[in-house]
C-alpha cells in the first residue's frame, strides 16, 4: 500500500506581499495538503512554519525546488520529513500567561527561558513587542500538577525583578473570560 | 496566541486597577431546621450553616490563589429567618441570630445576611416575630444582617410593616447607643427586594432558589473609574456616549471575570451557580468610589445639577456591559451610593453639596437607595417612616429595587462626624430639608395599593 508522504516545513525571507500566495501555490502544485501552518513577520523577516501531506513519491528535494521557484534567491526553505504520527498530547496541567516588561537588555529572554526550564516548563508560545519604551515579552506556558503556582510566581518575580523587570504569571482562562464573549461554562471545562 | 491588546488591557485590570471579586455569597436553605423547641431550631440551624458552608472560605482562597484575583468579601446568605420563627418568640428570634453569628464566626465569613421576613402584603406572626426583635437582635449579633421587604410594584406598599421597620430603626439606634447607632447599618428596607442578592445587607436565599447556590458580586468602581480617566487622557474631548462606550466594554471584562471566580468557586463546592452581580461596590477606600466615577465623568461637585444623569449613565452603561457578558446576571445589579462607604459622596455631604433630596433623586435611576446615611439621633420614627415610604414610591413606580439604610447616631446633630471603621466607612450626619410634618400621613398605616401599570404619564 502506497502511503502518503507528510512534511514540515520552514520558509524565511524579507516580507513583501504576496509571499504566502508563493509558498501555498508551491505546495498545490504538487498536490500537497497544508495541514498546520503558523505564519508571522519579524523586525521585516516573513517567518512561517507549516506542515503538508503530499501524493506517494513526492520527496523533500522535490518540495523545496517548487518552492524556490516560486520565492526569492535569498529565501531560507528548510524541509524536513515529519512522520505520519498524531502529534504528542498537550501536557497534562493548567495554562497560564507569563507576561515580563521593562527595559531592552541582552539576556531577558534567555533568562526567561532559563526560569521556566529549571522548572521542567515548556514555552508553548512567545511574542515580544515594543510597549512604549519598554519591551514586552509574553508566553503561554502549561504548568504540569506537581508545579506549585504561588511558590513559582514569587521566585519568578523575584528572579526578573532583580534584571529591573516587572513579571507576572495569570492564569490563561482570565484573558480569556475578558476577551471571549462563549460561555464561561466552557472554560471551565477545557 | 491571545492577542497583545487584550492580554495588555486585562493586565491592566489585574495589576494596576484592582481587578477582584467584591463578594462570594454563598445562599444556604434553612427550612429544613424548622422546630417548635427553640434549643433544637438554634441548634440545627448553626450546625447546619457550619456543615454546608465550612469549605467556603478556604476554596474561595485557592480559587483567588489560582487566578491571582482577590476575593474581597466571603459571606452567607440564609433564606429568610422568619420563617423559622413561625410559632415563636421574639426572645427565640434573638437566639436565632446569635446562632447565625455564631456559625458565621465558625465558617470565618464576616457578614451573614437573611435575618429577613417579606411582608409586602401582610404579616405573618413569625414575620412579626422577627421584625419586633430586629433592634435586640442586631445589637446582640455583630455579623448579622436583616432585611425587610416592604413593598413590591405587584402588590404596593405595606405601611404598617414600614412603621414597624421605623420604630425598630429608631429602637436599634438607641440599643446600639455606645456603638454609636451602628446595628442600623445592618439593616435595610427594601421595595422590590431581590432575591438572589449577594451584597449585604440585603443578601438573602429566597424562595425560588435552590438549596445552596453561589452567587457573586463583581469588582468594585475603581476599575470603571480608571477606564473613564483612560479614556480622557486619550481624548480630554470625550462625549458622553463615547465614555458611556468605554465603561460598557469595562463592565464587560469585569463581568466575565466575576462570572469566571464564581462558577470555580460554585463548582469546587459541588453547588449550583446562580447570579453575577453588576452592581458597583465601593469601599471607603480612595480609587474604590462611585462618587469619583461621576466626577470623572466631569460632575466636580457631586450634588450639582447633572448628577442624577451621571448616575443613569454609569447604571445604564454597567447594565449593557454586564448582559452582554453574562447570561447569568441578578440580584442588584445597579451603582451603589452607600454614603458612608464612598469617600467622594461622603465628602460631598460634608461640604454640603449633596443633600438627602438629591441622593433620593439619584436613587430613581441606580440602585439601591438611600443607603448608609447618618440622620440626627432625635430623627422620629414617622420622619424615617416616611423617607421608607418616599424611597419605596419610587422603586414600586419605577419597577426597580430601592432601599433604605439608615443609621440614626444617638445624640448626635446635623454636621456631627462618625466613624464605623473598615467597609463601613465613615460620614456626617445629614437630614431632610424638612424633617417633620407627614407622621399623620405615615400614622394612617395599611396599604398603598399597587400602582396602574398603564396610563403612564
Amino acid at each position: 500500500m502506497s502511503v502518503s508522504c507528510r512534511y514540515v516545513v520552514a520558509v524565511l525571507v524579507p516580507d513583501r506581499v504576496g509571499l504566502l500566495r508563493d509558498v501555498t501555490a508551491g505546495v498545490a502544485e504538487l498536490g500537497g495538503n497544508i495541514a498546520g501552518i503558523r505564519q508571522t513577520v519579524v523586525d521585516g523577516f516573513f517567518s512561517l512554519v507549516f506542515t503538508s501531506v503530499h501524493p506517494p513519491g513526492t520527496t523533500a528535494d522535490a518540495l523545496r525546488r517548487q518552492l524556490a521557484i516560486r520565492l526569492d534567491a535569498d529565501t531560507s526553505i528548510v524541509v524536513r520529513e515529519c512522520p505520519n504520527q498524531p502529534p504528542p498530547p498537550l501536557p497534562d496541567g493548567t495554562r497560564y500567561v507569563v507576561v515580563t516588561r521593562g527595559p531592552d537588555r541582552p539576556g531577558t529572554i534567555h533568562a526567561i527561558s532559563a526560569f521556566f526550564v529549571e522548572h521542567g516548563i515548556n514555552i508553548e508560545d512567545w511574542q515580544v513587542a515594543t510597549e512604549g519604551a519598554d519591551v514586552l515579552y509574553t508566553a503561554q506556558v502549561t504548568l504540569p500538577a506537581v508545579v506549585a503556582f504561588q511558590p513559582l510566581q514569587t521566585a519568578f518575580r523575584a528572579r526578573m525583578a532583580a534584571r529591573g523587570l516587572a513579571a507576572t504569571i495569570c492564569h490563561e482562562n482570565i484573558f480569556r473570560a475578558t476577551t471571549e464573549v462563549g460561555p464561561i461554562k466552557g472554560l471551565l471545562r477545557r | 496566541m491571545l492577542a497583545r491588546q487584550d492580554v495588555l488591557t486585562t493586565l491592566r485590570m489585574v495589576q494596576e486597577e484592582n481587578l477582584d471579586v467584591r463578594t462570594v455569597t454563598l445562599g444556604i436553605n434553612l427550612n429544613v431546621c424548622a422546630s417548635r423547641d427553640p434549643s433544637a431550631l438554634v441548634d440545627a440551624v448553626r450546625a447546619r450553616i457550619v456543615t454546608q458552608a465550612r469549605d467556603l472560605v478556604p476554596c474561595c482562597d485557592e480559587v483567588a490563589a489560582r487566578y491571582g484575583l482577590p476575593i474581597v468579601n466571603k459571606r452567607v446568605a440564609v433564606s429568610p429567618a422568619s420563617i423559622l420563627l413561625e410559632g415563636h418568640t421574639p426572645e427565640t428570634a434573638v437566639r436565632l441570630a446569635q446562632a447565625l453569628d455564631a456559625a458565621a464566626e465558625e465558617v470565618r465569613v464576616d457578614l451573614i445576611g437573611g435575618f429577613s421576613a417579606f411582608v409586602q402584603k401582610g404579616i405573618t406572626p413569625g414575620e412579626r416575630v422577627l421584625i419586633e426583635s430586629l433592634a435586640a437582635a442586631l445589637t446582640a449579633t455583630r455579623r448579622v444582617c436583616a432585611s425587610l421587604n416592604v413593598g413590591t410594584t405587584r402588590a404596593g406598599l405595606n405601611v404598617d410593616a414600614v412603621q414597624l421597620a421605623a420604630h425598630q430603626i429608631v429602637a436599634a439606634a438607641e440599643a446600639s447607643r455606645a456603638q454609636r447607632g451602628f446595628a442600623c447599618a445592618k439593616l435595610v428596607v427594601f421595595a422590590n427586594m431581590p432575591e438572589d442578592n449577594p451584597f449585604m445587607a440585603g443578601a438573602v436565599l429566597g424562595a425560588g432558589e435552590a438549596e445552596r447556590v453561589v452567587n457573586v458580586g463583581v469588582s468594585g468602581p475603581g476599575v470603571v473609574k480608571r477606564a473613564v480617566d483612560r479614556l480622557l487622557q486619550r481624548d480630554p474631548d470625550a462625549t458622553l456616549d463615547e465614555l458611556a462606550e468605554e465603561i460598557k466594554h469595562t463592565a464587560f471584562r469585569v463581568t466575565r471575570t466575576g462570572e469566571l471566580i464564581g462558577r470555580e468557586v460554585a463548582e469546587r463546592l459541588g453547588v449550583p451557580f446562580g447570579v453575577v452581580d453588576l452592581s458597583l461596590a465601593p469601599t471607603p477606600r480612595v480609587g474604590d468610589s462611585v462618587g469619583e466615577i461621576y466626577q470623572a465623568l466631569g460632575v466636580a461637585r457631586l450634588g450639582a445639577p447633572g448628577t442624577t444623569a451621571a448616575v443613569m449613565l454609569l447604571n445604564d452603561a454597567v447594565k449593557k456591559g454586564g448582559a452582554f457578558a453574562s447570561s447569568a446576571v441578578g440580584g442588584l445589579s445597579g451603582a451603589f451610593i452607600p454614603v458612608m462607604e464612598d469617600h467622594a459622596l461622603s465628602q460631598a455631604v460634608t461640604d454640603g453639596t449633596l443633600t438627602l433630596e438629591k441622593l433620593e433623586a439619584m436613587t430613581a435611576v441606580c440602585s439601591v437607595g438611600l443607603d448608609m446615611i447618618l440622620l440626627p439621633g432625635h430623627i422620629s420614627a414617622e420622619a424615617i417612616g416616611g423617607l421608607i415610604m418616599d424611597e419605596a414610591a419610587i422603586g414600586i413606580a419605577n419597577r426597580k429595587t430601592t432601599g433604605v439604610r439608615v443609621i440614626p447616631v444617638p445624640g448626635a446633630h446635623v454636621g456631627d462626624r462618625v466613624d464605623f471603621g473598615g467597609l463601613f466607612g465613615a460620614g456626617v450626619v445629614m437630614q431632610p430639608a424638612c424633617m417633620e410634618g407627614a407622621a399623620a400621613f405615615v400614622r394612617r398605616g395599611g396599604h398603598i395599593p399597587a400602582p396602574i401599570h398603564s396610563l403612564m404619564n
